[in-house]
């Protein structure tokens, strides 16, 4: 990945064959005008600009057009220097084939390369099997060399050919196909390049906190370092940028969160950055709702969600992380696990349980400052990153349940160093480092979807219903503490507010049923149907 | 020296995204600098000891997240912590009225004997005059006001940072434990009569 390779292929014209759908579709003119309109009729109306407007003014932005012509070329370069990768020899004697350094603070470059001895053989084998099976449904040619864009319908064999691994070639081209990327993408088309150039024009009022997170964004990898010799940015991390921005543009209520730029880094090793961003959309609408929100109260939600699940199946472990330094005291855990009956609680006993004994849920034990990074950055950052696409190749196939597995399973696995403790401070020490040094996806997937292990065995239907049910009990007990807003809703509500607004434009533009009317909850209720099936 | 009786202490750090939270543990900790430190996400866990005359101190530091929306996060950490490290970016004014912020916060929320260093991080890029800076005499008002300490440190040359950590260290009261009879204990240095005494962490 020599600099003089990269400035040969830009004077090689390479920009010629590129030909991104940069103009600005009809439609979003339209709406632009009108809305512009709108405004200026009533401008010194209070009311209205609480409304994130997505699609505010933007004609006649004084955004200059050579401006617009560095992104556009910044693109083409990032497209190049991705193309650089073939995602299956490394990139050198010290970095890993996705650019990454191979040492980390927990691994040795030792064992990493006893690892990749093993495991390279093995992606291998597992390559010729996909090639096979995509060859079978007619999705995959031995000649062609670009990687497929279609795969083929759930199936038992499908899911256990994903759950050892997705060709890493072929990687960012199924997540998007079974996280229904195509069906977004097509639904709205030029939407991503309206926005980005949207942002810049308008500056967009993140631009500040993206920028200072772009640098800050695996500094370590080759592909999102400056420039060697000119310590120019790295396209990538102009990519990032827009892709953020657009982001930041698209969901105005919820905005940048950091962590985003973990998720849009890997999506962006893997996929071009109009997917990249699609897939942002996707994961933070439908995998993994509201909890990059201003509260982050879908992150706390999980949490309870994941607490839950480990006191009702990893017994030995609850009785270490759900006490801790921060006033919730064994005697409480001891409580609730005998008003529990011993360790297991379904639902319907959840629902009638004394406060005593959902306490941890409405104040989630100290761990969880540990493992909310987990799910707010799936695993980036906590596992070694082979792992980390691997968990994402089953996740966006089988849905949100795949996190609350690994994260039992990672659990699970600290199990006998966590038995040795007593000290609450070393056992944070342990869940936070423990993880850092599986080196091996294999052993922790396999652990992980063992039939019978006795734990973890969560369905996505249960992850559905535990989520509305902590939901319920930590909305109950905010009142009052997270201070209710002046309609006596609380933040989240207010969240779903401007969202809701948000959507209401959208749907109106797009013709769908109006909301307008419907009472909150039903509306809430209506609007994450309709980011469900957004598509 | 492993006869001295040793106190845990947790330490939580609070302060806007970017100014250096995790560069200032890295640096106490490790003695390392990294030119782009990836931001925190919840919070990260590490410990550190500091050696006293006549005790050792473990640090058990929370190192949070500073983007605003982790803020509801906080209470968490502070609420039982003894110590606690507010940071700003010394070239960032708005960092400033944050770190006031989080000052006025510990007071109305953490416990009444919590000690608190007010931190301005980042002094080397202050020194060349590049855009507005928060005036040393500013931090130090701040300090004054609410019974603070105070330093001006950079994660990146080391400068200070060493000393907040020993400074606390210092400020801390000593556990009445300490005195107790099961521990055989020169006990008559009061530490906190003489914070400025000669001492370091052992890093
Ligand atoms: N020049 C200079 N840069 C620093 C200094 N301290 C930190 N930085 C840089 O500032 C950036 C942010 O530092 P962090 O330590 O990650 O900041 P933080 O407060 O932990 O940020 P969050 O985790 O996002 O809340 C990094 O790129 C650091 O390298 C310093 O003293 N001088
Ligand atoms: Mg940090």
């Amino acid at each position: 990945m020599s600099s003089s390779e990269e400035d040969d292929h830009s004077a090689h014209g390479i920009a010629e064959s590129f030909d991104p759908p940069f103009n600005m579709p009809v439609v979003f003119k339209r709406a632009a005008a009108d809305l512009s309109a709108r405004h200026e009729a009533t401008t010194d109306d209070q009311q209205s600009s609480d409304i994130p407007d997505i699609y505010g003014p933007d004609e006649g932005s004084p955004y200059p057009e050579t401006e617009i012509e560095k992104q556009i070329q910044s693109r083409i370069k990032a497209d190049i220097l991705r193309s650089k990768l073939n995602y299956s020899d490394p990139f050198d004697e010290v970095h890993d084939r996705y650019g990454f350094r191979r040492q980390t603070a927990k691994i040795s470059l030792d064992q990493y390369n006893a690892w990749w001895k093993e495991y390279r053989p093995y992606i291998q084998r597992r390559e010729r099997k996909w090639q096979n099976l995509m060859s079978e449904v007619g999705l995959y040619h031995k000649d062609t060399t670009n990687p497929p864009t279609r795969f083929p319908p759930r199936s038992s064999k499908v899911t256990r050919y994903i759950r050892k691994g997705i060709p890493a070639a072929w990687r960012g081209n199924a997540w998007f196909w079974y996280a229904q990327g195509p069906q977004y993408l097509a639904k709205h088309p030029g939407l991503y390049d309206f926005l980005w150039k949207r942002a810049f024009a308008n500056h967009n009022r993140d631009a500040e906190v993206i920028e200072r997170d772009l640098h800050r964004t695996f500094p370590d990898n080759l592909l999102f370092a400056n420039h060697n010799q000119t310590d120019d940015e790295s396209p990538m991390i102009s990519a990032l940028r827009r892709v953020l921005l657009a982001y930041s543009e698209y969901m105005p209520a919820t905005g940048y969160c950091q962590s985003l730029n973990f998720l849009a880094g890997v999506f962006l090793i893997f996929l071009d950055e109009e997917k990249a961003f699609w897939m942002l959309v996707i994961i933070t609408q439908k995998y993994l709702p509201g909890m990059h929100d201003e509260n982050l109260e879908g992150a706390n939600i999980d949490q309870g969600v994941l607490m839950i699940s480990v006191k009702d199946t990893l017994p030995t472990v609850w009785s270490k992380i759900g006490m801790g330094f921060d006033g919730f005291s064994a005697d409480q855990v001891r409580e609730t696990t005998d008003s529990a009956g011993a360790t297991s609680l379904d639902d319907k006993e959840l629902l009638t349980h004394s406060r005593a004994s959902t306490e941890f849920i409405r104040k989630l034990p100290p761990i969880t400052l540990s493992t909310t990074s987990w799910f707010m950055s799936g695993f980036i950052g906590t596992l070694p990153f082979e792992s980390v696409v691997r968990i994402w190749d089953c996740f966006f196939y089988e849905g949100s349940k795949v996190f609350f597995r690994i994260a039992l399973t990672i659990l699970k696995l600290c199990e006998p160093e966590l038995n040795a403790l007593s000290d609450p401070i070393d056992v944070f020490q342990t869940v936070q480092d423990v993880p850092k040094s599986m080196v091996d996806p294999n052993y922790l997937l396999t652990s992980c979807f063992k039939r019978n292990n006795g734990f973890g065995h969560i369905s996505e239907a249960e992850v559905r219903a535990r989520r509305m049910y902590v939901s319920e009990i930590r909305r109950r007990s905010s009142r009052g503490q997270l201070g209710l807003n002046r309609n006596g809703n609380t933040p989240s509500d207010q969240n779903f507010q401007q969202w809701d607004n948000k959507m209401y434009k959208f749907q109106k533009r797009s013709n769908s049923p109006l909301l307008h009317g419907l009472p909150l909850r039903l509306r809430m209720h209506r609007l994450k149907l309709a980011a469900d099936n957004h598509t | 020296m492993d006869a001295k009786p040793q106190t845990s202490v947790k330490l939580v750090l609070l302060g806007e995204a970017a100014v250096g939270k995790s560069s200032l543990v890295l640096r106490f900790v490790s003695n390392e600098f990294q030119e782009h430190k990836e931001p925190t996400i919840g919070a990260a866990f590490l410990t550190q000891k500091c050696q006293l005359p006549n005790r050792t101190i473990k640090f058990e530091i929370w190192d949070t997240a500073g983007q605003e929306r982790f803020a509801s996060l906080a209470p968490m950490y502070y609420r039982n912590a003894q110590a606690a490290v507010v940071v700003y970016d010394v070239t960032k004014p708005a960092s400033f009225v944050k770190a006031r912020h989080w000052v006025s916060e510990l007071h109305a929320q953490a416990s009444p004997d919590i000690v608190i260093a007010l931190v301005g991080n980042k002094v080397d890029l202050a020194s060349d005059d590049n855009g507005p800076r928060v005036a040393t005499a500013e931090g130090q008002a701040l300090a004054d006001d609410e019974g603070l300490l105070f330093l001006e440190t950079s994660a990146k040359t080391g400068s200070n940072v060493q000393e907040v950590f020993t400074a606390l260290a210092n400020k801390l009261p000593e556990p009445a434990a300490a005195s107790a009879a099961t521990q055989e204990t020169p006990d008559h240095i009061d530490l906190s009569a003489a914070p400025n005494k000669q001492a370091n962490c052992a890093c």
